[in-house]
């Protein structure tokens, strides 16, 4: 691995010198105003550190925003509430068992081959999800997302019946992410290569035309599109002519091209530039990833996490408001439960998380840990010991936070830097007992990959924590909304309640602009649209 | 002859072996497999994979087999030259490679071409000057240029060029322009070796007596060093560039990624990320052979230059 570490430390090196070289020459451009009406026409240069190596937006999501520039989705969230909203399917009726789901679909809805866009595609694309790992040897995100589909039926060109094997209180979340974007019938036939280097064809508002790999990706606009997502702000063609995605793997050779104007759109760019261009005008799009916040979790197979009164301890022993102070930038929302605000069900658990070391003092004295000499607590013998491993390089200064609050109320924390492949094969067991992890999803179920008991990440079990288990298994087959709303915010109490899990931060992603470059939006699931993007003159 | 080439193309072979088999287990020595990797990159996202479809897929990349096996078959595909498929891609790692390999090619090319030249130009002025002072600065240059790091060099020029003047390219590969910035930044760091060995060994050849005699027969200093003390020193160098040659896909790593050139360094180091084992196996095969077979034409053509290395017996001496 050592070209990875050489990597980074070129990464940290160019951070530094391209930061004083431009600290050393004269100011940047003055920010522009925006135009009155939408600009038509003009090719957006995105950057992006890497380019993603398959464009099928149902194998990959990774870094994928150009293949998710070509497909739409039968539903929507939308972008204030959350809730499912029609696209191309105009409705749909849900069977009182939650295991089918009736949907009719919007007329006059070609590919951008010509194909007509019918019942039988939206079928042929679920089929192809659900035995593609066995077609193809490769996993596909789409076949992960479809664990509860049995099959679905053409009733006629416009109506199609998706059939359950269990009820799936987010199934229509699911299909509202452009993982599972509509594909032409004719693309499903192609080889996993072709698949991935040429993309595929949909109905979005672009089509990829050229794919340079590692250099760069270029999509160009439909002609004719008219039916875009109801969180559009028009209806008609994309504005753009066309958008290429550059590889430009330095984040400051990122910034650079940005404020020398050769480049319009970085996508998460370093934190410690975003002063820098915003003084020069350059406009920085911010997303709060919705889900499962970042998080520690405890390891629930071994001591002294077993402890009730450790973890009670723990939770307000945290000063989260130190740490985003501390830690993460103005963009920064506080976290307030162990989901974030935008997943529907989200209650807001603020006062059950506020720091208070006195009575996390008074839990610890209590149990019987007692405070020694070297200021680390032991019980029975056994010191307050904690291995604590974490992976995700943006969070380290909060993880250092954490160290330096649990310290003081005499925790004996060792911070172990790994790698997410050694989690995943560290599995549950392993020398750890706290552990970092947290990925975006804007549904409860994202509880799952983190918190329930066949998550690769944590230590839960049916029998460690069977209270948790059963209401996450209730949550994900109550197809009445309410209901599950309750049971949502029922699991936030217990997992704040028990320490079950430890909220730390709300993930933020980045999309930083040229000033002439308007409407570059994040959408739900995290990545960029640019159907209402403008581009005017420089 | 005949004896010598065969014993030295032995040791290229096994250059190339050592260095495939050591890769390999440090490759698999790796906690995860690229499959877990993916499947794990997959969960974290919320979703899940079933036993069934998780089993198919690590059988169809072979993980499931015992080590050894997973090794005599890779290394069996390899002497029939497949170099498998990659694991990220579904394409061939020949294709992978047949598309970064022309803009390394011309990475490279440039880069000696520089490093030659400026490293001989260096040498050459240095020992010819009349002033002291100006030999000693001309004779600073290579350990300078040597002991600045690749990517300063080449965000300085970055800077200079594409930022500021706006006359050449910040990144990409197209057409000769692009290639100019990077080929500078890598061919700087090889003149410093060129410059410094031969800097060197011209200095200690003018203080050989054949000079002296030179001297004596009136010929100017740039004369002498030209046509009769060049020839002599400038062999060390033929090794010098050798391995030069061999080491330089390293140095692409750096350059392709600073100036975001689909080569094959920018290629290993995205492998070497996302664990794209056959990838990552190919580039070492690659570099492997290049640096045996430069060093092999490299032992082949010197003693073909230098008369003095002939002599049966003297004939295994490498000169560094």
């Amino acid at each position: 691995m050592r070209t990875r570490s050489l990597s980074r430390a070129v990464a940290a090196g160019t951070a530094v010198v391209l930061a004083t070289l431009a600290a050393c020459s004269s100011g940047g451009g003055a920010p522009s105003g925006d135009p009155a009406a939408p600009t038509r026409g003009g090719t957006l240069v995105v950057a992006k550190n890497t380019l993603p190596t398959c464009l099928d937006p149902s194998i990959s999501v990774t870094g994928n925003d150009p293949g998710r520039q070509t497909v739409d989705t039968l539903v929507d969230q939308d972008q204030k509430t959350g809730e499912i909203v029609p696209w191309l399917a105009t409705k749909w009726t849900e069977s009182p068992d939650g295991l089918t789901y009736t949907f009719t679909l919007r007329d006059g809805v070609t590919f951008s081959n010509g194909e007509p866009f019918t019942a039988a595609a939206v079928k042929a694309g679920m089929d192809d999800a659900v035995g593609f790992a066995k077609k193809y040897g490769q996993p596909s995100s789409a076949g992960n997302f479809l664990t509860a589909y049995a099959s679905s039926s053409v009733i006629d060109d416009r109506t199609v019946q998706i059939t359950l094997k269990k009820p799936s209180a987010s199934f229509l979340q699911l299909l509202s992410d452009r993982t599972m974007g509509i594909i032409a019938p004719s693309s499903l036939g192609g080889s996993y290569a072709d698949r991935c280097s040429k993309g595929v064809i949909g109905t979005g508002p672009f089509t990829i035309t050229e794919n340079v790999k590692n250099d760069h990706i270029t999509v160009v606009r439909r002609p004719g599109y008219a039916w875009p997502s109801p969180n559009s702000t028009h209806g008609d063609e994309a504005y753009l002519d066309a958008i290429r995605f550059v590889e430009i793997p330095e984040a400051s050779v990122q910034t650079q091209g940005l404020l020398s104007k050769n480049v319009d759109v970085i996508v998460d760019p370093a934190a410690a530039d975003i002063p820098q261009l915003e003084a020069t005008g350059v406009k920085i799009n911010t997303n709060n990833s919705e889900g499962v916040p970042s998080s520690i979790f405890p390891n629930l197979t071994r001591a002294p996490m077993t402890d009730p009164a450790v973890r009670d301890a723990l939770q307000i022993g945290i000063d989260r408001e130190e740490i985003l102070a501390g830690a993460f930038n103005k963009f920064t929302p506080q976290v307030t439960s162990a989901l974030t605000p935008g997943v529907p069900g989200y209650v807001d658990l603020s006062s059950k998380l506020k720091y208070d070391p006195d009575r996390a003092a008074r839990i610890l004295d209590d149990a019987g840990w007692v405070m020694g000499a070297d200021g680390v607590r032991a019980k029975d013998g056994q010191r307050l010991k904690v291995i604590y491993e974490w992976y995700f390089a943006p969070v380290q200064s909060a993880v250092l936070l954490v160290q330096a609050q649990l310290k003081k109320l005499g925790f004996d924390i060792e911070l172990k830097r790994v790698t997410l492949d050694q989690i995943a094969a560290e599995g549950k067991g392993g020398d750890w007992d706290l552990r970092m992890t947290g990925r975006p999803r804007p549904d409860a179920d994202a509880f799952f990959a983190h918190y329930g008991a066949a998550s690769l990440f944590t230590s839960f079990t049916a029998d460690n924590s069977a209270d948790l288990q059963a209401l996450l298994t209730k949550q994900t087959s109550e197809t009445d909304v309410a209901a599950r709303k309750a049971t949502i915010g029922q699991i936030q109490n217990l997992i704040v309640d028990d320490g079950y899990g430890f909220p730390l931060n709300v993930t933020v992603r980045y999309g930083a602009s040229a000033p002439n470059v308007s409407g570059v939006k994040f959408i739900y699931s995290g990545y960029l649209s640019f159907y209402d993007t403008t581009k005017s003159a420089k | 002859m005949v004896r010598y080439v065969a014993g030295r193309l032995g040791h290229a072979l096994i250059v190339v072996w050592a260095a495939y088999t050591v890769s390999f287990l440090l490759l698999y020595a790796l906690p995860a497999d690229p499959v877990s990797t993916m499947l794990s990159a997959g969960a974290v996202d919320g979703s899940t994979v079933s036993d069934a479809d998780r089993a198919a897929i690590v059988a169809r990349f072979g993980f499931d087999q015992p080590l050894i096996v997973q090794y005599l078959r890779m290394l069996g595909h390899l002497l029939t030259g497949d170099l498998g498929t990659s694991i990220q891609t579904g394409s061939t790692v020949t294709t992978a490679i047949g598309a970064a390999l022309p803009s390394t090619l011309q990475l490279a090319a440039l880069a000696i071409v520089i490093g030659a030249l400026v490293g001989i130009l260096v040498a050459f002025t240095a020992n010819v000057v009349r002033s002291s002072v100006l030999r000693d600065v001309i004779f600073s240059v290579p350990p300078f240029l040597s002991a600045i790091p690749n990517f300063l060099i080449g965000l300085l020029l970055m800077w200079v060029f594409a930022f500021q003047l706006g006359v050449l390219p910040f990144r990409g590969s197209d057409g000769f322009e692009a290639l100019i910035l990077p080929g500078l930044t890598l061919g700087l760091s090889l003149s410093a070796r060129v410059g410094q060995v031969l800097g060197r060994d011209i200095q200690r050849e003018l203080r050989t007596p054949y000079v002296d005699v030179l001297k004596v027969k009136s010929l100017s200093r740039p004369k002498i060093v030209m046509t009769h003390v060049f020839k002599n020193a400038g062999l060390p160098v033929l090794s010098v560039v050798g391995v030069m040659i061999g080491g330089l896909i390293a140095g692409t790593v750096i350059t392709e990624t600073i100036f975001a050139r689909p080569g094959i360094g920018r290629l290993l180091q995205l492998s070497v990320e996302t664990q794209d084992f056959p990838v990552v196996q190919a580039i070492v095969v690659l570099s492997a052979t290049t640096y045996a077979v430069v060093n092999l034409a490299a032992d082949l053509v010197i003693p073909v230059v230098d008369p003095r290395l002939r002599r049966p017996g003297r004939a295994r001496t490498k000169v560094e």
